[in-house]
């Protein structure tokens, strides 16, 4: 058995003004997801991408189907979860280093000792932020530095992120991705990446899971067989642009209307 | 244009309007002094003993008041902010005391705790707990709910939510209710001392006496008085505000 189950998941949602109806946003699906595995969920807007991680961190129950991790329910398991706006969950009465420091506290340390242990974190993989500023005097890429950082802190099983990289400029953008990436292959937690940008989602994943659109099947799982650790030389090769052409069609297929 | 001189230049304005008036005799100049009089005024109250017993009083009253309204008031609007079912039982409550003017309560202040310090920081109390609870509760029902659900993935208990993210999220709101109600318990506190005449005068029994003995000139004064105290209250919060509530705005 996989590491993460996801059998036969139903999700809708009441329509508002309308109590006959239901909107569905994910119908049968089905999706089984390795230890270590780096996977990228990509597909039209408004597919239930986010519908589909919620359901996984255990925020929302799914109406019908399974989801197991590691055999257990969602939300048994340390799971960070870097949401869309993820700006509103920063602590604005926080330096950096004390939101950094936050997962722990809540996990038993006291601050002093969470503060110790996040700069000895920070330090171990070479963070660069000014620690002692509050998020409002951070620039956009270090705000999501700063989520990122404080979402791996505490050492989670899982990691989800939902399409953190959607505010930022195009050099910022491929500098996160870097940042991520680097990251990622230092400790390989199970991660989803929920995305809408081709390039990104082959470039940092193992595999792409394509959505149609809602209600939301798994239209295509592509193996993304490039090695790693991934350069951004990659996205100029043959096989890269090989790989992008399965993707897209794969995307034009379960794109409905 | 800013420029540190403007509001001076505005106190400056209203003094030649107050100066001119005067000496059109359109009020009374019996009822209207000068400003300089008034000021020469000021200058000889401030030189008395007296005076000072009657700052401290009416500082007494309103800052014990006020303190005593903190100590009900905030835990009572984050809990009324926090939990739907406190809030549906006791919002509209809070609404309907809020909307009662608490001057119209003087009378039974004055029957159940006499014309004393008590029934005078009563008032006080109950018009500045309501406004410190109503601010505090709208404080913690508007955080925002994507941060307590990012504390909650991270493992955050429900205690921890509320000590480290809701209690801060809240603060803004907070203290703007402390403000309000400073400057709240300052204005109960002088009318109480108009009406109950108990204990020390304070500001706002010399104030009704001044008036009482035609004394007009030191009537302004003490009104001047008054009016300084209020601003430096004022001023004192809103610095306290931008130092520990740096984030606000930004």
């Amino acid at each position: 058995m996989a590491y993460i189950e996801i059998k036969n998941v139903c999700k809708s949602y009441l329509i508002q003004g309308n109590t006959a109806e239901r909107l569905e946003v994910l119908k049968n699906l089905n999706l089984s997801i390795e230890k270590e595995e780096f996977v990228s969920i990509f597909g039209p807007n408004g597919c239930g991408k986010t519908t589909l991680l919620n359901l996984i961190a255990g925020l929302l129950p799914p109406d019908k189907g399974e989801i197991t991790i590691g055999g257990a329910p969602p939300g048994k398991i340390k799971t960070s979860f870097i949401f869309q706006n993820f700006e509103e969950t920063l602590l604005p009465w926080r330096t950096c280093l004390d939101n950094i420091a936050f997962p722990l506290e809540v996990n038993g340390m006291s601050r002093k000792e969470a503060r110790k242990k996040a700069m000895a974190y920070l330090d171990k993989i070479g963070a660069e932020l000014p620690l002692n500023q509050f998020p409002y005097q951070l620039s956009g890429g270090q705000k999501q530095l700063l989520a990122i950082y404080r979402a791996l802190i505490f050492q989670p099983e899982l990691f989800l992120l939902d399409e953190p990289f959607n505010a930022l400029d195009y050099d910022m953008r491929t500098l996160m991705e870097g940042k991520l990436l680097s990251i990622w292959e230092t400790n390989r937690i199970t991660t989803l990446f929920v995305s809408h940008e081709i390039d990104e989602a082959i470039y940092l994943s193992d595999r792409v899971i394509v959505l149609s659109s809602r209600p939301a099947q798994v239209v295509a799982d592509i193996r993304i067989g490039l090695g790693r650790p991934r350069t951004l030389e990659m996205l100029r090769t043959k096989e890269f642009s090989e790989i992008r052409n399965r993707v897209l069609s794969a995307f034009r297929e379960g794109y409905k209307k | 244009m800013k420029n540190k001189f403007l509001p001076l230049i505005g106190v400056v304005i209203f003094l030649i309007v107050w100066y001119i008036i005067s000496l059109t005799h359109i009020i009374k100049p019996a009822f209207l002094d000068p400003p300089h009089r008034v000021f020469k005024a000021l200058l000889r109250i401030l030189s008395t003993e007296q005076i000072w017993s009657d700052i401290f009083a009416t500082l007494y009253r309103t800052v014990l008041g006020f303190s005593l309204s903190v100590l009900i008031g905030t835990p009572v609007g984050m809990l009324i902010g926090y939990s739907s079912t406190a809030r549906n039982t006791f919002e509209s409550l809070v609404d309907f005391l809020r909307s009662i003017p608490a001057t119209a309560l003087l009378p039974l202040f004055i029957i159940c705790l006499g014309i004393g310090d008590a029934g005078k920081i009563a008032l006080v109390v109950f018009a500045s707990t309501l406004i410190i609870t109503i601010y505090t509760m709208l404080g913690v029902k508007n955080c925002s709910k994507t941060r307590q659900l990012f504390a909650k993935t991270v493992g955050a208990s429900q205690m921890d939510i509320f000590r480290k993210i809701v209690f801060f999220e809240a603060l803004p709101s907070t203290f703007a209710g402390l403000r309000t109600s400073i400057s709240l318990a300052l204005v109960l506190g002088i009318v109480a001392e108009m009406i109950m005449m108990g204990g020390k005068a304070g500001l706002g029994g010399r104030i009704y006496l001044a008036r009482y003995g035609s004394d007009y000139t030191e009537m302004y004064a003490l009104i001047v008085i008054c009016g300084l105290i209020g601003y430096g209250l004022n001023k004192g919060f809103q610095a306290l505000g931008n130092k520990f509530i740096h984030w606000v705005g930004k």
